[in-house]
């Protein structure tokens, strides 16, 4: 009865209605026009069944997008928990400057990702660049190399410049993990002879389990939703090379096939939540065991 | 235990040798912003000869980098103030009192927090709303993305809050509006900053809707306006830092004030998963 008073439920209302009219009713409204004729030029609404995804899966736009797209999920996905992890441990160690650098580490979090991306298109440059400039102190041809606008090498430089961005991210979440391992388990350790490394894989990591989950959920969902930094460093380009889903959206966006592209962003939903599904079912279980 | 602490020592300077990888391309952005176009020229991280100030006055009188930051600062903190505001109170009423509607509207709105954006059929519902290309549409669409993500936390953080806190103010003869704005919001604030900061650096640098939803140059935001600067200034890189300079400067401002509450925010997600 008092809480019927205490809590009514009409400060749920307008956050509902908000979140149905501007987030449920367009995700609702893109699955029905993913089975429609709709272009910028159809005047009458067709219900033209799967066929937007099945021309999808026959374009080699779409695929290249997929294929690349999963290349830079995983590849990202590693090296930041990696590099993450890594600079946890550094910086969870008795250094002076630790606090510095921790924020020295994160700062590229907090900027955006399109300046990012600008900013290292003119690192990359050919010649003038800044790592060119670096190259060339070793050899005339690596200076010649254009990073960016090379096929072969145009999508490892963007998850590069991914990693460089996302890294501090992964840190700053290993931190707080590593803040609630017991210091007593290591010392115990210490005493029965394990060296680094036999710590590091029989105590630290299955600790820190939860941290692990969290960033590998976050990197992989991260991954498959990428669009700004490819926007910023190569559009997409050279050819097809770092075209992901993203950005074949906004390319069917442009050109106004709207009801393909509302296809193609139902079959990224479609991955984002059966990896979501996936990964927390795997960590879940390992979890479990662990605890 | 000398041979550790020598051993930190030289981990330590490892460390400042690897930051110099996140270090140069910041300092690159400050040093080349003081220079002479022709400095500029080739991008190096040399001294500029001569302080040039007037890059920045240059960059205010003739770009629209005024209106750009303005109409930024108005989306960003109508879309975070939005999104706490609807978010508090529906997380908090969500917790206290959970019965079976109650949970169901919960996981409702967990939904949003995995499924993303249906960008193409948000511009055309938009459109059909008459709300494309303006600030109330931008607003109201990063209120909607964001309320599934307050909920969460307000929900889990009041969890945590003890139910006696409410009692007392019942007993005090409280209404609901005054319990939740006297009461639960003042014992709120550290996940309410934590949020505010977050989504604030989001929508501050967010690049993907803006260039879906925006079209008129008077509305871009200031990294619209960093993408369409670069392409028509792309030959003067003293101007182009300059205006980066600008447009990064609230991020990190709001996080130097408030980092101690995102380390906080994090470590919270983080153990609860």
């Amino acid at each position: 009865m008092i809480k019927k008073k205490m809590y009514p439920r009409y400060f749920l209302i307008l956050t509902l209605a908000v979140y149905i009219v501007f987030y449920i009713a367009p995700s609702i409204l893109g699955v029905i026009y993913s089975f429609t004729n709709r272009t910028i030029y159809t005047q009458e609404l067709e219900f033209v069944g799967l066929e937007n995804y099945i021309r999808l899966l026959q374009q080699k736009r779409f695929l290249t997008g997929m294929k690349n797209t999963f290349s830079f999920m995983i590849v990202t996905t590693i090296l930041k928990n990696v590099v993450g992890f890594g600079l946890a441990l550094l910086l969870n160690t008795k250094m002076k400057s630790r606090n510095i650098l921790r924020a020295v580490f994160y700062l590229p979090v907090i900027l955006s990702t399109l300046i990012v991306g600008k900013v290292f298109v003119a690192m990359l440059l050919p010649d003038t660049g800044l790592v060119a400039q670096f190259l060339g102190l070793f050899s005339k041809t690596l200076a010649h190399y254009d990073w960016l606008g090379n096929p072969d090498t145009a999508m490892y430089m963007v998850m590069l410049v991914d990693v460089w961005k996302g890294a501090g991210y992964c840190m700053v979440i290993y931190l707080a993990g590593l803040q609630v391992v017991p210091q007593d388990c290591y010392e115990s350790a210490a005493i029965d002879g394990a060296n680094a490394w036999t710590k590091f894989w029989k105590i630290t990591l299955p600790l820190m389990i939860s941290s692990v989950s969290v960033n590998v959920l976050l990197c992989v969902i991260g991954g498959l939703k990428v669009f700004d930094i490819i926007i910023a460093l190569t559009n997409g380009g050279p050819g097809m090379s770092t075209q992901v889903l993203n950005t074949t959206i906004y390319s069917y966006f442009g050109s106004g096939a709207l009801s393909t592209g509302c296809a193609a962003n139902v079959l990224l939903t479609i991955l984002v939540v059966v990896f979501f599904a996936f990964i927390n079912g795997i960590f879940g279980k390992w979890e479990a065991k662990v605890s | 235990m000398r041979a550790q602490k020598i051993k930190l020592r030289v981990m330590e300077i490892c460390t400042w040798i690897f930051s110099l990888v996140v270090l140069i391309p910041l300092l690159l952005i400050v040093v080349n912003a003081f220079k002479t176009p022709a400095e500029t020229a080739i991008l190096t991280l040399k001294l500029p000869q001569e302080w040039q100030f007037s890059n920045f006055s240059d960059i205010f009188a003739k770009t629209n980098i005024v209106r750009a930051f303005l109409n930024s600062v108005l989306i960003t903190v109508a879309s975070v103030g939005g999104s706490v505001l609807l978010g508090t109170t529906a997380g908090y009423v969500l917790s206290r009192r959970r019965d079976s509607f109650n949970n169901k509207v919960y996981a409702f709105f967990l939904i949003g927090m995995i499924v993303p954006v249906q960008i193409i059929a948000l511009v055309e519902m938009l459109q059909t709303i008459h709300m494309m290309d303006s600030y109330i549409g931008m607003i109201m669409v990063y209120i909607g993305m964001f309320i599934p993500q307050t909920v969460f936390l307000v929900y889990g953080f009041v969890g945590s809050l003890p139910q006696e806190m409410d009692e007392a103010g019942i007993m005090d003869g409280c209404s609901a509006i005054r319990l939740f704005v006297k009461i639960m919001l003042p014992l709120m604030k550290p996940v309410v900053v934590t949020l505010f900061i977050t989504q604030f650096v989001f929508v501050w640098n967010d690049f993907q809707l803006p260039l879906y939803l925006i079209k008129s140059s008077s509305r871009w935001t200031i990294v619209l306006g960093v993408y369409n600067f670069l392409g028509q200034y792309s030959s003067q890189w003293n101007m182009v830092c300059a205006y980066i300079l600008v447009s990064s400067a609230p991020v990190v401002l709001v996080y130097l004030m408030g980092q101690k509450y995102i380390i906080d925010g994090m470590v919270a997600g983080a153990v609860k998963g």
